[in-house]
C-alpha cells in the first residue's frame, strides 16, 4: 500500500473505525485515542498490506487495541457503570433508537462486537470471524443470540411502557 | 475420640462453632486444664469465631440489583424467531425466505415479531466523524532510487562547480586574473582614504603605521600606490544612514576597488589574496601573508564576515581544508579537477555515497576518459 492509499484508508475508513470504537467504549478521547493507534500501527506495516485488505486490518486492529483497552478498564473498575435492571431506565426512551442503543450497551461484549460490525460495517460472518478470532458458527451463533436479545429487550420495554 | 496435643485445633474450633457435645466439651475443659499452655490459644480461637459472626452479619444489600437478566441474555431463540433471523441476516435461500413472508402476511403474532427483529437492525450515526483525520495522514518522503540518487549528486557537483565559476575570478587571455571595476556613473565621493605614510619596520615584524616608530634606528619604506577614493553608488544613500554608509564603505578592503577604468591584472597568486580574504577571520588578523597585488593598501580586517562563517561551516561539514586547498593553488599543485574531485568527496559525504572522478590520461597527459562512479563517462 502506498502513502497515497493509506491516506485514502484514513478518509474512508477512520470515521467507521471511530463510531464503531465509540459505540463499544463509549469514552471519545479513549475511542480517537485507540483509531489513532490503529492508524500507526496500519503504517508501521504499510508495505506489507495491501489496499484490498487494509480495512480488514484496521478494524482487526482497532478492534484488538479495543480489547486492551476494556480488559485494562475492566481491572481498574471491575464493576461496570451500566446497570442490568431494565425498570430503571424504562420511563426515560423517548425512542426506538435510544432504546436500541440501551439494549446494545447491555449486551455481552462479544455479541456487542459481532453485532455492531455486522450492521455498522456490513462484514461477512467469515469478516467478522477473522477481525474478532472467532469462527464462522461462533459469530453466527453470537449474531442470533443478539438479535434475540434486542427483540425481548424492545418486546419488555414496550411492556413496561 | 480423645482429645491429644494432635488434634486439639478441631475440638477448640468446634467448641466455638457449638459442635460439641456435653461430654466432649468437659472432656475439653479437663484438657485444658492439664495443659494450660494451650489456653491462650484456645482464646484466640474465640476471636476467630466473632469474626466468622460477624461476616454472617454483613449481607449486601441490593443484591438484586446486581444481577444479570438471565432470561434475556441466554435465552436461545425459538424456530421461528431463528427463521426470522436469519430472513434478515440474509442466510435463507429466496424460496425459504418466501415462503416465511407468506406466514408472517398470515399470522399476526409473527408480523409483529418480523416487525421488532426488523427494528434490531442498528444503524450507524453519520453524525459522528472522526475529527483528527488530517493527523493520521502521512505525507511520504519521496525516496530516491539509485539511477535519481546519482542524477542529484551530478547535479550538485555541477552546481558547485557553477559556484566555484562564480566565486573565482574569470582568467584574462594572459592567463592571470581579471578583477574589472568600471567607473560607477552617478556616485559621489565620500571619504578620502589618508595617505599612508610609509611604513617603518623593525627585523621582519610589520608594524602598524599608527604606532610610533622612534625605536626603529633604520626604517624601510615600502612602496604604497596612492589610495583610491572610495566612491558610493548615490541610491545607498537613500537605503543607509551616512555614517554607517562611510563606516562600511571604509571597512571595506582596499584591494578589490580600484579606480582606474583599465582593468587590473593580477597574477593567480593575486586571484588567493581575495579568496584569501574571504576566510580571514579576527583569529587570522595580522597572522597571515598578504597576497594583494603590489602597492595596493594590506587588509587589515577587524570583522567576522558572513563568507568567513560560511567557510568554516563548510569545513567543518565536508572535511574540506580551505587553507590546504589554497595552499595547493598558490603552488599550481591543484588542477580544476581536483578542485572538483574535492567538492564531490564532500557531497559524497554529505549524501552518503562515495563518488569519485576517475580520470584516464593519454600520453601525453591530456584527459581521455572522465568517470563518476560507474553511470557517467564521459570519453574523447
Amino acid at each position: 500500500m502506498t502513502a497515497k492509499e493509506y491516506n485514502l484508508c484514513v478518509d474512508e475508513h477512520a470515521d467507521g473505525v471511530y463510531r464503531f470504537i465509540l459505540k463499544n467504549i463509549k469514552v471519545e478521547d479513549k475511542a480517537r485515542d485507540i483509531v489513532q493507534d490503529s492508524f500507526e500501527k496500519m503504517w508501521m506495516k504499510v508495505e506489507e498490506i495491501s489496499f484490498a485488505k487494509a480495512k480488514s486490518y484496521l478494524f482487526t486492529t482497532a478492534y484488538h487495541t479495543m480489547i486492551d483497552h476494556i480488559r485494562k478498564d475492566q481491572r481498574q473498575s471491575p464493576m461496570d457503570d451500566v446497570s442490568f435492571n431494565l425498570h430503571h431506565t424504562s420511563n426515560s426512551y423517548t425512542d426506538l433508537k435510544e432504546i436500541l442503543n440501551q439494549a446494545v450497551a447491555m449486551l455481552p461484549e462479544v455479541q456487542r462486537h459481532v453485532v455492531l460490525l455486522r450492521d455498522y460495517e456490513g462484514y461477512s460472518y467469515q469478516e467478522i470471524g477473522e477481525i474478532t478470532g472467532l469462527n464462522e458458527s461462533q459469530v453466527k451463533v453470537y449474531i442470533y443470540r443478539a438479535r434475540n436479545f434486542l427483540k425481548n429487550y424492545l418486546v419488555s420495554v414496550d411492556a413496561v411502557l | 475420640m480423645e482429645i491429644t496435643r494432635e488434634n486439639y485445633e478441631a475440638f477448640f474450633l468446634d467448641y466455638y462453632e457449638g459442635s460439641l457435645s456435653e461430654a466432649q466439651t468437659r472432656e475439653l475443659m479437663d484438657f485444658l486444664k492439664t495443659h494450660p499452655d494451650l489456653k491462650a490459644e484456645f482464646e484466640a480461637f474465640e476471636a476467630v469465631s466473632l469474626e466468622t459472626t460477624l461476616d454472617k452479619e454483613a449481607i449486601f444489600p441490593d443484591r438484586e440489583s446486581i444481577k444479570k437478566p438471565e432470561t434475556l441474555l441466554h435465552q436461545e431463540p425459538s424456530e421461528t424467531d431463528r427463521l426470522l433471523i436469519a430472513h434478515f441476516e440474509g442466510d435463507l435461500r429466496a424460496s425459504q425466505s418466501a415462503e416465511l413472508l407468506s406466514k408472517v402476511a398470515a399470522d399476526p403474532t409473527l408480523r409483529k415479531s418480523f416487525g421488532l427483529f426488523a427494528a434490531t437492525r442498528l444503524e450507524p450515526d453519520h453524525g459522528v466523524v472522526f475529527d483528527r483525520k488530517k493527523s493520521l495522514k502521512k505525507y511520504a518522503i519521496p525516496v530516491f532510487s539509485p539511477l535519481l540518487r546519482h542524477v542529484a549528486v551530478a547535479a550538485a557537483i555541477l552546481g558547485f562547480l557553477a559556484g566555484l565559476f562564480f566565486l573565482l575570478p574569470s582568467p584574462d587571455h594572459n592567463g592571470g586574473m581579471i578583477l574589472s571595476q568600471t567607473e560607477p556613473t552617478n556616485t559621489q565621493t565620500v571619504a578620502e582614504e589618508p595617505v599612508r605614510e610609509p611604513v617603518k619596520e623593525e627585523n621582519t615584524t610589520p608594524v602598524k603605521e599608527e604606532t610610533p616608530s622612534t625605536q626603529t634606528p633604520a626604517p624601510v619604506q615600502r612602496p604604497v600606490s596612492p589610495p583610491p577614493a572610495r566612491v558610493v553608488p548615490q541610491s545607498l544613500h537613500s537605503e543607509f544612514p551616512a555614517p554607517v554608509l562611510v563606516a562600511t564603505i571604509n571597512a571595506l578592503p582596499a584591494m578589490p576597488l580600484q579606480p582606474q577604468a583599465q582593468p587590473h591584472n593580477i597574477t593567480p597568486r593575486d586571484e588567493f589574496a581575495w579568496f584569501s580574504w574571504i576566510g580571514r577571520d579576527l583569529e587570522d588578523e595580522g597572522q597571515e601573508e598578504h597576497f594583494a597585488t603590489p602597492g595596493t593598501a594590506p587588509y587589515e580586517p577587524n570583522y567576522i564576515s558572513l563568507a568567513s562563517l560560511a567557510r568554516s561551516g563548510i569545513e567543518r561539514t565536508t572535511g574540506i581544508n580551505f587553507d590546504r586547498v589554497e595552499e595547493e593553488i598558490r603552488s599550481d599543485r591543484l588542477s580544476f579537477w581536483d578542485l572538483a574531485g574535492a567538492g564531490l568527496a564532500g557531497i559524497s559525504q554529505i549524501t552518503g555515497t562515495s563518488l569519485t572522478i576517475d580520470k584516464e590520461r593519454d600520453e601525453d597527459g591530456r584527459i581521455t576518459l572522465l568517470a563518476i562512479g560507474d553511470r557517467f563517462r564521459i570519453k574523447r
